[in-house]
C-alpha cells in the first residue's frame, strides 16, 4: 500500500451535443454542459483529487467544432493542478486520422491533460491507471479484457484503477455490438476500481468497484444523472469509497396536468410552477397533458399553460390527451345537427374497431356503423384500417371540431 | 302557376295569330291532328316564359314560320301566387318583352325589355344560361312537369336548385346547409392532400412531405454508405496499424535470414570453386595413369596380334602355292577342249551347206511346177473375160428398158383401154339395119369413114359426142350425145395415147408387147453375163482381176529364173530327181543333228573348264590380296610396339608407378576440400534465392501496407472533416420529423375523407328512410295506371327510378321495362312531383302525347288518374287521339285570332 488515492470519475459529457429537439433553446443546454464541466473541475480542485477521469465520450462526436474542443481545453487549463485523464469512448473513438483527438487544438493541449489513446498503464499518485480506450464506434468485444491483459504483468502491491467505456452486459439491456462489459470486469481484471462510461444513468456493480456515473449534465428527462463519482482508494484490495457529487447546472423537471379534474390540476400546476419560478432560468421543464378533453377546452387550457411556461429556460409540452365531446356538446349537436351527431358516433365506433378504445356511453353501438360497412367505406377511400391509431382519431375529432367552429362562424 | 291562355303570332305553322284558352284549372285536353301545332304551342310557351326576348339562338329561330322573316310573338297569361300576369314577347326582329299584371280590372305594365325578362325569371324561379337559349335545367320546376313528345321515359337531372327543391319537397328532408358546408370544407381539406383516386395530390402537403422524405431518405442512404466507408476505412486503418508492426518484424527477420543464407552460399561457392580445381587435378592424374595402363595393355595386345598375323600369313602362302598349280592345269585342259569344239563346229557347218543346196533344188522344182499351174489359170481366166465382154456388148445394144418401165407402159396401155371403154359407154352407138345395101359415110371429129352396110344385117356405129352419118341418096343424119364428160375422157385418152407413143418411140419399139419381149431378151443376156463372171472369178482366185493375175505370173517366172541361175546345177545335179533330192536332204539333216550334238558337248566341256579356271584365278587373287593385307598388318603392329616403347624412355612400368602415385596425391587433396563443404551444399543456391525473394516480398508487403495506411490517413482526414456522423444524426432527426409530417398530412387527409364519407353515409341513410313514402306513392299510382298491384316501384338515393318488382331483390330494372311501363312510371313520378310542389302553388303539368305506347285498357286507368290528379293540378294533355280523351276534362282547340 502506497497511500490513498482520490479521484473524480466522470463520463459522457458529450460536449457539443446538438439538442435539436429543443430548437434554438439547444444552445442553452450546450452552454450548461461546459458550465457543469467547470463545476466538476472545481470540485476536483476543492477535493484535492489526484486525478480527474473522463471515461469516454467527452465529445459528442469527432465533428464537433474546434471551439467546443478549445472551450473544453480552456476549462482544463483553468485548473492546472487537476490531472485530467481522458479516454476515448464510442462517441469520440480514437479511430485514426479522423478522430477528434487528432484535431489541431490538441496540439497545444494543457500539460495537465493526459490522453489515453492507446491501451497502456500510467502511474498516477502511486497507483496504476490501466486504460483500454475505444478505437471504433461499435464492437462486440469487451474492452475490459484488455485491462485484464495489461494488469497481469503489473506489480501486485500497487492499487489498480481501470478505465474503459462500454455497455454493461446486463441480459436484455444491451446491444451485442455495444462494447459489452462483464459485470464482474473489475474482479476479473484484479482491479481495485473500474471507471466505466457509456450509459447516462448512474450504475454500480461488482461490489461497488464498477461504477458508471452517468452524464454529469442530464440530457433528457427521467435520468438518474447530474453527478460525478468522487472515489477514494485506501489500499490495494480494499473496497473503494464512492460518493456521488452533484454537479449539474440545469434541473430537468417533469410535471403532469390531467384533464380529469382540470381545475384542481391547474391549481396544482400553478402552485408548482410558482415554486420553480426562481430557478426558471436553470430549469428544463416538460409538462405532460393527460386525460380526456374537448377540443375547445384543450385549446383554452393550452393557451393558459403556454403563458405560464414562458419564463422557463427550456420547456416541452407532451400531449397525451384524448379528445372527446362533452355530453352537453353532444346533446346540442344532436338537436341542431343530428346527422353530425350520428357521424361522431360512427367515428367513435370506428375508433373502437381500430384501437379497441371504449365506446363513449353517449353512443349506442346498435345505432352505429357496423364493421363490414366500416371496412368497405375505408377500402373505398383507400384508407388502411391498420394504420389508424388513437392519434388519428384524435386528429379526426380535432379536425371536425375545427371545421365545426369554422362553419359556425 | 296556372296558365290561362296562350296566343301566338308568326310562330311555326301559324303565319297569323292563333290562341288556346281560356284553359281550365284542372284537366285540359288539346286534341288536334299531327302537325297541327300542338307541340309548337308548348315550345312557344316555354320560350316566352324562360328565354330572353333578345335571344337569337337556333331554338328561337325555329319558332319563325319557314320561308318567312316574320318575327314570332307569344303572349301568355298566367296566374302565380294569387296574381294574374301577362308576358308578351317578340323575338328576332324588333324583339320586345313586356310583363303586365292584372290589377284593378286592367293590365298594368310591370316591366319591359330585360327587366321584364328578369322579373319573370324571379317569379318563376328559373335560371338563365350565359348565352344562347335556355335549357330544361333553367326552367325550374317546369323541367320536371313537361313530358315532351317523344321523350316520355327520359328524365332531367336532379342536380340543380329546382331538382334539389323538388327532391327535398318529395322526401320532406330539410337539407341541412350546415352539413353541406361541413362536407364541402372536409372535401376541400381532403382534396388538398389527396386526388380523387386516393393518391397524394401533386404539390399537396403529403406529396411534398413524401418527396422531401424520399430525398432525405436517399441522402441518408448515401450518408450511410459514407458511414460504412468511413467505418471500413477506420477498421482497415486499425488493421493496418497492427499489420504494419507484424510486417516490420517479418521483414527484418526475413532480411536477416536472407543475409545469413547468402553468406553461407558465398562460402560454399568458394569451396566449390576450389573443389573444382582439385577435381581437375585428379582427373588429369587419372588420365595420365590411365594412359600408361592403356599403353601397357596395348603393347601386350599388339604382341599377341603379331603372333596371330604371322600364323595367318603362313597359311595364306601355302594356299596360294596350291592355287597356282591348279590354274596352270586348268588352263591347258581348257584350250584342248576349245579346239575340239571348233572342229565339231566346222563339220557341222559343212553339213549345213550341203543341206541348203539340196533344199534349194527342191524349191526350184516346186517353183517351176507352180509356174505351170499359174499359166494355165491365166489362160482360162482370159477366155472367161472375153466371153463376158461379148455378152455385155450384146446386151448393151438393146434399148434400156427395165421391168418397172415396162410395167408403167403396160399400165398406160391398160388405162387407155379403160378410157376407150368408158368413151364407148358414154359415146354414141347407132345400130343400122338397112333393108337394102347401103353405103354410109361416118364422120366424127373431122374424121370420116365409109361403111357399106348389107341388107338385113345390123351394123353398130359407135361414136363420141356426135356422129355425122351421110346416107347415100337419103341425106345426112347428125346424132349428138348429151354426155359432157365424154370430151374429157377422150382428151385424157388421147393424152395417154400420145404419151405411150412417145415412150415407145424413145425405146425404138412399136408396141408394148415388143417392149415385153425386149425385157425378156435383156434378162437372158443378164443371166449369161453373170455366168461368165462366175467363171472368171474362179480362175482369178485370190487375184482381184486379170491384170493382177498376170502380174503374179510374171513374178513366178522371175523366181524360177533366179533360182536356176543361183543353183548352178551340175550335170549330176540335173540328173537327180525330186526324190533323190528329198532323200539327200533327209540324210543331211540326220548328219547335221549328230554334228550338232558333238559340237555342243565339246562346247559344254570347254565352258565348264573355263568356269573352273576362272574360279581358281579368283581364289588366287584373293589369296594374294590377303597375303598383302596380313603383311601390312604385321608391319603396322610391329611399328606400334616400337612406338610405345619409344614413349617411355625409363621404362613403361616405372612410368606407371609414377602416374599412380600422382593420382593418389590428387585424390587426397580433393577429399580434403570435400570435407570442408557444408551438408546440402547443392541446395544452398536455391535457399539463397528463396530467402532473398522472401525478404523482398516481406519488404514489399510492408511498403504496400504503409502506403495504404498513408492513403487511408488522408481518406480518414477527408471523411472526418465531412462531419458524417453529425450529419447522419441530423438527417435521422429530419427524416423522423418529415415522417411525422407525412403521417400528419396523410392522417389529416384521411380524417377529412372519413368524416366526409361518414357524413354522406348518414345523409343518404336519412334520405333512404324517407324515400319509402315516395316509393309507395309512385307505386300506388303505377298500380292505378297499370293495374299491377303486386309490383312496386323502387327509387335510388338520387330519386331515380331503379325499377319495379315484388321486392328489391326481384327488381326488374327500369331500362329493361317496356316503353309503356316506362311511360306510366314517369307519369307517376311527374304526378308525384306535381302534387308535391303544388301544395303552396298549383302547378301546370303538360303531357305532350306521352302515352302513345299505352294500351286502351290502361288508357282508361290513365284517364282515371289524371282526372283525380287534376283536382290539385292544372294538366294540359296534347294528343292527336281525340277519341281517347273524349268525355274527360276541358277540351281545347287552337283558334285563329283576329289579326
Amino acid at each position: 500500500m502506497i497511500g490513498n488515492m482520490r479521484f473524480i470519475h466522470s463520463a459522457d459529457w458529450q460536449l457539443g451535443a446538438r439538442f435539436e429537439r429543443f430548437g434554438t433553446k439547444g444552445e442553452a443546454l450546450r452552454r450548461a454542459r461546459l458550465q457543469t464541466l467547470r463545476t466538476a473541475l472545481q470540485a476536483a480542485h476543492d477535493h484535492a483529487t489526484d486525478a480527474f477521469l473522463i471515461a469516454g465520450d467527452l465529445f459528442e462526436d469527432a465533428q464537433v467544432d474546434d471551439t467546443v474542443i478549445e472551450a473544453a481545453l480552456d476549462a482544463f487549463r483553468q485548473f492546472p493542478n487537476v490531472a485530467v485523464f481522458i479516454l476515448p469512448g464510442n462517441h469520440d473513438p480514437n479511430n485514426g486520422p479522423s478522430a477528434v483527438w487528432q484535431r489541431r487544438p490538441f496540439e497545444q493541449k494543457p500539460a495537465n491533460v493526459n490522453l489515453l489513446l492507446e491501451p497502456r498503464v500510467v502511474e498516477v499518485a502511486g497507483a496504476l491507471l490501466v486504460a483500454s480506450p475505444l478505437k471504433q464506434k461499435r464492437s462486440t468485444s469487451d474492452p475490459s479484457q484488455k485491462l485484464a491483459e495489461l494488469a497481469r504483468s503489473l506489480p501486485g502491491d500497487k492499487m489498480r484503477i481501470g478505465i474503459t467505456h462500454g455497455a454493461l452486459a446486463i441480459p436484455g439491456k444491451h446491444q451485442p455490438n455495444d462494447f459489452p462489459i462483464a459485470l464482474d470486469a473489475a474482479t476479473r481484471a484484479g482491479l481495485d476500481y473500474l471507471a466505466v462510461g457509456h450509459w447516462h444513468t448512474w450504475q454500480r456493480y461488482d461490489q461497488n468497484r464498477l461504477i458508471m456515473p452517468g452524464t454529469p449534465e442530464p440530457d433528457d428527462f427521467g435520468q438518474d444523472a447530474g453527478s460525478v463519482a468522487l472515489v477514494e482508494l485506501t489500499a490495494r484490495g480494499h473496497p473503494p469509497t464512492v460518493q456521488r457529487l452533484p454537479v449539474a447546472t440545469l434541473q430537468w423537471t417533469e410535471l403532469n396536468l390531467d384533464f380529469l379534474n382540470l381545475d384542481a390540476a391547474k391549481a396544482a400546476m400553478e402552485q408548482r410552477l410558482d415554486s420553480l419560478l426562481p430557478q426558471a432560468d436553470r430549469i428544463v421543464l416538460r409538462v405532460t397533458l393527460t386525460g380526456s378533453v374537448s377540443p375547445q377546452l384543450f385549446d383554452e387550457t393550452r393557451q393558459w399553460l403556454d403563458a405560464k411556461l414562458q419564463p422557463y429556460l427550456v420547456t416541452e409540452i407532451r400531449d397525451e390527451t384524448s379528445l372527446a365531446f362533452l355530453p352537453a356538446e353532444l346533446d346540442a349537436l344532436q338537436q341542431q345537427h343530428p346527422l353530425l351527431a350520428q357521424t361522431l358516433g360512427d367515428l367513435a365506433q370506428m375508433e373502437h374497431f381500430a384501437t379497441n378504445a371504449p365506446l363513449p356511453a353517449a353512443f349506442s353501438p346498435s345505432a352505429l356503423i357496423g364493421l363490414p360497412e366500416a371496412q368497405a367505406l375505408l377500402d373505398n377511400a383507400k384508407i388502411d384500417l391498420r394504420q389508424l391509431d388513437i392519434g388519428f382519431f384524435k386528429l379526426a375529432k380535432q379536425l371536425l371540431s375545427a371545421k365545426l367552429r369554422e362553419a359556425q362562424r | 302557376m296556372i296558365v290561362e291562355s296562350i296566343q301566338l303570332r308568326h310562330v311555326g305553322p301559324f303565319r297569323g295569330a292563333v290562341g288556346v284558352g281560356p284553359l281550365a284549372r284542372g284537366l285540359n285536353v288539346l286534341a288536334a291532328y299531327n302537325e297541327a301545332g300542338k307541340s309548337t304551342l308548348v315550345k312557344a310557351l316555354v320560350r316566352a316564359l324562360f328565354d330572353r326576348h333578345t335571344c337569337r339562338s337556333e331554338e328561337i329561330a325555329l319558332l319563325r314560320p319557314i320561308g318567312t322573316n316574320l318575327s314570332p310573338s307569344v303572349c301568355v297569361e298566367f296566374r302565380l301566387g294569387g296574381e294574374r300576369y301577362r308576358i308578351e314577347k317578340t323575338f328576332l326582329d324588333a324583339p320586345r318583352s313586356q310583363l303586365s299584371q292584372f290589377d284593378g280590372g286592367t293590365w298594368q305594365p310591370v316591366a319591359e325589355g330585360d327587366a321584364a325578362d328578369s322579373r319573370l325569371a324571379e317569379l318563376l324561379r328559373s335560371g338563365q344560361p350565359g348565352r344562347g337559349a335556355t335549357k330544361p335545367e333553367h326552367w325550374g320546376l317546369f323541367q320536371y312537369l313537361w313530358a315532351r313528345q317523344g321523350e316520355p321515359a327520359s328524365w332531367p337531372s336532379w342536380d340543380n336548385d329546382a331538382g334539389e327543391n323538388v327532391r327535398s319537397r318529395l322526401v320532406k328532408i330539410e337539407l341541412d346547409p350546415f352539413i353541406e358546408t361541413l362536407k364541402t370544407s372536409l372535401d376541400s381539406t381532403y382534396s388538398e392532400v389527396f386526388t380523387d383516386t386516393g393518391r397524394p395530390r401533386m404539390h399537396g402537403p403529403l406529396e411534398l412531405a413524401e418527396r422531401a422524405l424520399a430525398t432525405l431518405t436517399e441522402e441518408h442512404q448515401k450518408l450511410e454508405q459514407r458511414v460504412r466507408e468511413l467505418e471500413a476505412a477506420e477498421n482497415r486503418f486499425q488493421q493496418l496499424a497492427e499489420q504494419i508492426e507484424t510486417l516490420k518484424t517479418e521483414a527484418e527477420n526475413a532480411k536477416k535470414q536472407a543475409d545469413e543464407v547468402a553468406e553461407a552460399a558465398r562460402k560454399a561457392e568458394l569451396l566449390l570453386s576450389e573443389r573444382e580445381a582439385k577435381q581437375k587435378d585428379v582427373n588429369t592424374a587419372r588420365e595420365k595413369l590411365q594412359a600408361v595402363n592403356d599403353d601397357i595393355e596395348s603393347r601386350a595386345r599388339l604382341k599377341r596380334e603379331i603372333g596371330d598375323l604371322e600364323g595367318k600369313l603362313g597359311t595364306v602362302r601355302e594356299t596360294l602355292a596350291g592355287l597356282d598349280k591348279e590354274v596352270k592345269d586348268l588352263d591347258r585342259w581348257h584350250k584342248e577342249a576349245e579346239a575340239t569344239a571348233q572342229n565339231a563346229q566346222a563339220v557341222r557347218r559343212e553339213i549345213e551347206e550341203h543341206l541348203d543346196r539340196a533344199q534349194s533344188f527342191l524349191k526350184y522344182r516346186q517353183a517351176t511346177s507352180d509356174l505351170k499351174a499359174l499359166e494355165a489359170r491365166f489362160d482360162a481366166a482370159q477366155r472367161a473375160a472375153e466371153e463376158l465382154e461379148k455378152y455385155q456388148r450384146q446386151r448393151d445394144v438393146l434399148p434400156a428398158l427395165t421391168e418397172s418401165k415396162l410395167r408403167s407402159l403396160q399400165h398406160l396401155e391398160s388405162e387407155i383401154g379403160k378410157l376407150d371403154a368408158q368413151i364407148e359407154v358414154l359415146g354414141l352407138s347407132v345400130e343400122l339395119t338397112p333393108d337394102k345395101p347401103q353405103r354410109i359415110e361416118v364422120r366424127e371429129a373431122h374424121k370420116s369413114r365409109t361403111l357399106n352396110l348389107k341388107a338385113g344385117k345390123s351394123e353398130t356405129i359407135k361414136g363420141g359426142q356426135q356422129l355425122d352419118l351421110r346416107l347415100e341418096s337419103w341425106g345426112r343424119i347428125r346424132v349428138r350425145s348429151g354426155a359432157t364428160e365424154l370430151a374429157e375422157l377422150r382428151k385424157t385418152r388421147d393424152d395417154k395415147q400420145h404419151a405411150l407413143k412417145e415412150a415407145l418411140d424413145k425405146l425404138g419399139i412399136k408396141t408394148v408387147t415388143d417392149a415385153a419381149a425386149l425385157v425378156e431378151k435383156r434378162k437372158g443376156f443378164d443371166e449369161k453375163i453373170r455366168e461368165a463372171e462366175r467363171e472368171l472369178r474362179t480362175h482369178l482366185g485370190d487375184s482381184d482381176d486379170l491384170q493382177t493375175l498376170e502380174t503374179q505370173l510374171s513374178r513366178q517366172r522371175a523366181l524360177v529364173k533366179n533360182l536356176a541361175h543361183s543353183l548352178r546345177a551340175t550335170a549330176k545335179d540335173k540328173e537327180k530327181t525330186q526324190s533323190d533330192w528329198e532323200a539327200e536332204a533327209e540324210r543331211l539333216r540326220v548328219e547335221r543333228k549328230r554334228a550338232n550334238e558333238r559340237m555342243e558337248n565339246a562346247q559344254k566341256d570347254a565352258r565348264q573348264l573355263q568356269v573352273n579356271l576362272t574360279d581358281r584365278r579368283n581364289r588366287q587373287a584373293d589369296a594374294r590380296t590377303e597375303e598383302a593385307t596380313l603383311t601390312a598388318q604385321l608391319d603396322g603392329a610391329r611399328s606400334r610396339v616400337a612406338e610405345i616403347g619409344a614413349r617411355y624412355p625409363q621404362g613403361i612400368e616405372a612410368a606407371k608407378r609414377t602416374a599412380q602415385q600422382q593420382f593418389n596425391e590428387a585424390e587426397a587433396r580433393l577429399a580434403g576440400v570435400d570435407a570442408k563443404l557444408p551438408p546440402d551444399v547443392d541446395k544452398l543456391p536455391e535457399r539463397n534465392r528463396r530467402a532473398a525473394r522472401a525478404a523482398q516480398e516481406a519488404a514489399e508487403n510492408l511498403k504496400k501496407a504503409i502506403q495504404e495506411r498513408d492513403q487511408l490517413t488522408g481518406t480518414l482526414q477527408t471523411l472526418g472533416a465531412e462531419g458524417i456522423y453529425s450529419r447522419e444524426t441530423e438527417l435521422l432527426m429530419q427524416i423522423a420529423a418529415k415522417q411525422r409530417e407525412c403521417d400528419e398530412a396523410r392522417k389529416r387527409g384521411w380524417a377529412a375523407r372519413l368524416l366526409y364519407d361518414l357524413l354522406e353515409r348518414r345523409k343518404q341513410e336519412a334520405t333512404r328512410r324517407v324515400l319509402a313514402p315516395l316509393q309507395q306513392q309512385i307505386s300506388a299510382m303505377f298500380a292505378e295506371l297499370s293495374g299491377e298491384r303486386e309490383r312496386q316501384a323502387f327509387l335510388d338515393a338520387e330519386l331515380n327510378i331503379r325499377g319495379i318488382g315484388r321486392c328489391e331483390t326481384e327488381l326488374l330494372p327500369f331500362e329493361a321495362l317496356s316503353q309503356g311501363a316506362k311511360e306510366q312510371l314517369m307519369l307517376a313520378l311527374r304526378l308525384a312531383i306535381a302534387k308535391a310542389t303544388s301544395e303552396g302553388e298549383p302547378q301546370l303539368l303538360i303531357l305532350d302525347d306521352v302515352l302513345v305506347n299505352t294500351d286502351p285498357i290502361r288508357q282508361q286507368r290513365v284517364l282515371d288518374v289524371l282526372q283525380t290528379a287534376s283536382e290539385h293540378l292544372q294538366i294540359l294533355v296534347l294528343t292527336c287521339h281525340a277519341d281517347r280523351y273524349r268525355g274527360i276534362g276541358h277540351p281545347c282547340t287552337i283558334k285563329a285570332e283576329p289579326v
